[in-house]
């Protein structure tokens, strides 16, 4: 197994997004492997609703969402870190988000900008996207280069606990 | 510490039930301060998202965030009193790395996706539905 990590990095700011209710495609750090992304890190500059984190491929200005998960309500103000996700990547993928409502720390510039576009586009299948160009934004994946994409990880624990902690092959 | 299941963060996911648990820390706990912070206390306007110094002026509010977040995808059969079990057990897991100036990512163990029939979606539903509409929480 090998780690694979995408997006910008999830850090405090010098900017804010300017607009909720949107779909964002993070053109830095594409990822650099095929597996699965299993924890995610994002920093928001106001609390969001209705967040959802995952992987977008494609080029030029068409992407199409590949696998996402729904994280729900972020809060704002320090980095919020998140574990036991079962997202599908693939080498060259981008990480993408969607918000209901909230803002995301942000940078206009240093960065490769992202794609945007209103509304929930994860499961959408393909869409043209709006480039804002030199952006970061902070959302963050990593993972690991694992067999058998798509295999659910659970705790299956029937009377509370067993054992944690332990990675499959 | 304490931990809780955040209903926005409950869902089905692949045939199984997706429980977010959101973990907090309390005053006297290791690193408290990171995650007791000031936000705005309402989203910018217009106006004040184009002036960075208007925006300084919202007024901020305290606010106390989870240091970590785990998912875990389990059985719409699985008792309250069994998942907030695994959500403990996950805590003291997490509150040892943290304590230890490390960031916190347990790991759930692999389970081949169920077949979804339409009675188990039912019942996914229903089970996330009461996940939604219950407070559950428990202390490390």
């Amino acid at each position: 197994m090998a780690a694979i990590d995408i997006g910008s990095g999830a850090i405090d700011r010098g900017a804010a997004t300017g607009a909720a209710n949107y779909t964002r495609i993070d053109l830095n750090n594409p990822a650099d492997g095929t597996g699965r992304i299993t924890s995610c890190e994002l920093w928001m500059n106001t609390n969001g609703t209705g967040v959802k984190f995952g992987t977008f491929y494609g080029s030029g200005t068409d992407y199409t969402s590949r696998d996402v998960e729904t994280i729900g309500a972020v809060t704002s103000g320090s980095k919020q870190t998140f574990s036991g996700l079962n997202i599908d990547v693939e080498t060259g993928d981008f990480a993408g988000e969607y918000e209901a409502t909230g803002f995301w720390e942000n940078s206009l510039a240093g960065g490769s900008g992202y794609y945007g576009m209103v509304d929930d586009q994860f499961g959408a299948g393909q869409q043209t996207y709006t480039l804002f160009s030199d952006r970061l934004i902070s959302i963050y994946g990593t993972g690991t280069t694992v067999a058998g994409i798509g295999a659910q990880y659970v705790n299956i624990s029937p009377f509370g606990v067993t054992t944690f902690g332990s990675k499959t092959n | 510490m304490f931990v809780k299941v955040e209903p926005s963060g409950c869902c089905e996911c692949k045939g199984m039930v997706q429980i977010r648990f959101c973990m907090y820390l309390d005053g006297d706990d290791y690193g408290y301060e990171k995650h007791y912070v000031q936000v705005p206390e309402r989203d910018f306007t217009e106006t004040e998202i184009a002036d960075p110094e208007l925006a300084a002026k919202v007024p901020r509010v305290w606010q106390n965030n989870p240091f970590h977040n785990h998912f875990i995808y389990v059985e719409p059969d699985t008792t309250d009193e069994e998942i907030m079990g695994i959500g403990e057990a996950y805590l003291k897991e997490a509150y040892a790395d943290w304590a230890s100036a490390k960031t916190p990512n347990p790991q759930n163990k692999p389970h081949t996706p169920p077949v979804l029939t339409t009675a188990r979606l039912e019942a996914v539903k229903a089970k996330v539905q009461h996940l939604k509409d219950t407070v559950l929480e428990g202390r490390g």
